[in-house]
């Protein structure tokens, strides 16, 4: 954090010396690494765009353009100040209108423009670097003269009119408190992320190398099932190891290093007894964690479980502020509630409200996962951990809880870093998970990490609301894994 | 390859491509960027997957496109064919990558008003966005159908 705060500092001198030498239309982000933000809008629209605005956030820009800049210059920031090269690393950066509808949005995109093997100082032979990191290793500009080693394009109608998810726009402010609208920043530092080398070129769907050769990514993906890494492997063994959900393992030394600085110890789990748990009694389910509200700690959170009635058909179970039969229910217990119909936020602050000391989220839809997706969701308000239950275990235990009277249900659970003894997110030793869902989510799959990390992780393939802005630990695993692949 | 990219990249004009200072970063760049003409063309032949000597159509096009991007200064992904790969004289080999190497951040409003975001390559993105992606219900089993059958929540972002 001290260094994301050094960089605003940076960057707002930076900003200032930009507009004063009428460079306003592109931007410079220095530090161990230089990079060269390439603004390739045309006047008047995307980075360019003169509509008015008010500075928000401590980005202090005056118009819509230069606020979108400043946020984009920031987050290269925070690359530039993390890595190291005596090489431009070249953004070729823009905002224009993307696909969008009413209810869904592309936000936007980021890649490398070129791979290179066989370069100066190439730690391997016929292997597969990103441009910009290939550029650091060999010491000197590869390729084209001026080449972009990275495009970014971002959507610049997002929130804007009705067919691009209205009232839903980018949040340009640099504290994150974004509110309903969308984070601009970790976004930016996400998809840069992939730019820079954050990726594999293999095709995990079919297990083929780019043109035959290896990524240096596939150098430490290792596969519990074949027991080797895929650089060894062969294309079925790699096409199998993409959709092990929990069998496709980082072996780099800096990654696996910094696990126990990054992720916390035992696995998100609820422990089922009580006269009535019937199939569930003795038995520990894993949990998806929220990224609201308190994390479940050492120290376990114990209670009879009662279920939440809906109070008014059609709207919901625990999405009205409860009644007094709800609310006797909840006062003092863990609650069941099943998802749907209003965010789980508000379900859970009403159960909050109630008194209850946790909540439990049914899933509605099965996952073939190892353990239930984290659930999203903001609000600063809340005190008590909410954790979702797979469809499955959720429709046992709603099957138990039928049988519960007024007094109680004879169904308690202890919430707790109890399903598992290792690192959320890392194998028994301590090696992080990769993405690996099955079926195979193309582009997804392998260049993520697994979304069991918690505390969560920049680089899962979903943004989450309790990111910083930090790409180190103790916060984070990606520039780790960077030094790996030979940042 | 250039070998002088350092020194012109370290350059206020290279530094800051500005449209006031278009001209003169063309100036500077284009004399090193005739280096690039020395690169030796190599092409994967689209049927077999071998890598060949481009015939005089594809050389023609390769060099069409290395012109347009030394003339714009910058290399925009696509502007030359993804898995064109170019041999350098010291044995530097570069893959043009294109649409399938970028990776998209996609989002949709739910029904609950909650926000899903994904991170997904091109053609998925397409897809995701125009078809909204909705997580796939399960069986509405006995106990869980009213509710299953009004909305669901992924992983949200609001």
């Amino acid at each position: 954090m001290i260094k994301a705060i050094q960089q605003v500092k940076t960057l707002a001198a930076g900003a200032l010396v930009l507009g004063a030498t009428a460079f306003s239309l592109s931007g410079t982000a220095h530090a161990a690494a230089n990079i060269v933000i390439n603004n390739t809008n045309a006047a008047g629209v995307g980075f360019n765009d003169t509509t008015p605005a008010t500075p928000i956030g401590g980005n202090p820009g005056t118009t819509l353009g230069a606020q979108r800049l400043f946020a984009f210059t920031y987050a290269a920031n925070v690359w530039g100040a993390t890595l190291t090269s005596n090489v431009n690393i070249v953004i070729n950066a823009s905002m224009t209108a993307l696909a969008c509808t009413a209810t869904s949005a592309t936000l936007g995109s980021a890649g490398a423009t070129s791979a290179f093997r066989n370069f100066a100082n190439a730690p391997f032979t016929n292997t597969l670097y990103s441009y910009a990191l290939a550029n650091k290793i060999a010491g000197t500009y590869l390729g084209t003269l001026n080449a972009a080693q990275i495009t970014a394009n971002f959507n610049s109608n997002l929130g804007l009119n009705a067919n691009c998810l209205p009232g839903r726009t980018w949040y340009l402010g640099l504290d994150g408190n974004h509110g309903t609208d969308i984070d601009f920043i970790p976004v930016l530092i996400h998809e840069m992320g992939h730019g820079l080398g954050f990726q594999t070129f293999t095709n995990g769907s079919s297990g083929a190398f780019n043109g035959g050769f290896p990524s240096i990514w596939d150098r430490f993906l290792y596969s519990a099932a074949a027991n080797n890494t895929w650089h060894l492997m062969t294309n079925a063994q790699r096409a199998a190891s993409s959709i092990s959900k929990d069998g496709l393992i980082w072996t780099g030394p800096n990654v696996t290093a910094n696990v126990p600085n990054v992720l916390t110890f035992g696995l998100a789990g609820a422990a089922f007894s009580g006269a009535n748990a019937g199939a569930l009694s003795g038995v520990t389910v894993r949990v998806g964690e929220a990224d609201y509200g308190p994390a479940l700690g050492a120290s376990p959170i114990s209670g009879d479980v009662m279920p939440i009635a809906e109070q008014t058909a059609g709207l919901g179970e625990g999405c009205e502020p409860f009644n007094a039969a709800n609310t006797a229910a909840a006062n003092g217990r863990v609650v069941f509630i099943t998802l749907g119909v209003c965010t789980v936020a508000t379900k859970t602050k009403n159960a909050q409200n109630a008194g209850a000391k946790a909540v439990l989220i049914g899933d509605t839809v099965a996952e073939n996962a190892v353990q239930p997706i984290p659930i999203g969701g903001w609000d600063k308000t809340v005190t008590i951990p909410t954790v979702r239950m797979f469809l499955t275990d959720a429709t046992t235990l709603r099957s138990q809880l039928a049988k519960r009277t007024r007094a109680g249900s004879g169904v308690s659970v202890i919430l707790g870093r109890n399903a598992g003894a290792r690192y959320a997110g890392a194998d028994a030793q301590n090696r992080a998970l990769m993405y690996a869902p099955n079926p195979f989510i193309s582009g997804s799959s392998v260049s993520h990490f697994d979304r069991t990390a918690f505390r969560n992780q920049l680089m899962e393939p979903n943004i989450s609301n309790d990111l910083t802005q930090s790409v180190i630990p103790p916060e984070d695993l990606t520039f780790q894994l960077f030094k790996d692949i030979g940042w | 390859m250039n070998l002088q990219s350092k020194k012109v990249h370290t350059s206020p004009a290279s530094r800051r491509l500005s449209p006031a200072y278009a001209a003169l970063a063309l100036s500077l760049v284009l004399p090193l960027a005739a280096q690039a003409g020395e690169a030796m063309r190599v092409v994967r032949d689209p049927a077999t997957g071998e890598l060949r000597g481009p015939t005089a159509a594809e050389a023609a096009a390769l060099q069409r496109s290395e012109a347009q991007l030394r003339a714009k200064s910058v290399t925009a992904v696509g502007a030359v064919a993804p898995g064109t790969e170019i041999v350098y004289p010291d044995g530097t080999v570069e893959t043009k990558l294109g649409e399938d190497s970028q990776l998209y951040s996609v989002i949709r409003a739910n029904e609950d008003g909650s926000l899903s975001m994904e991170c997904l390559p091109a053609k998925q993105a397409q897809a995701w966005v125009k078809n909204n992606n909705a997580r796939t219900k399960a069986p509405a089993a006995k106990n869980v159908r009213k509710v299953a059958a009004k909305g669901h929540e992924g992983h949200n972002h609001d």
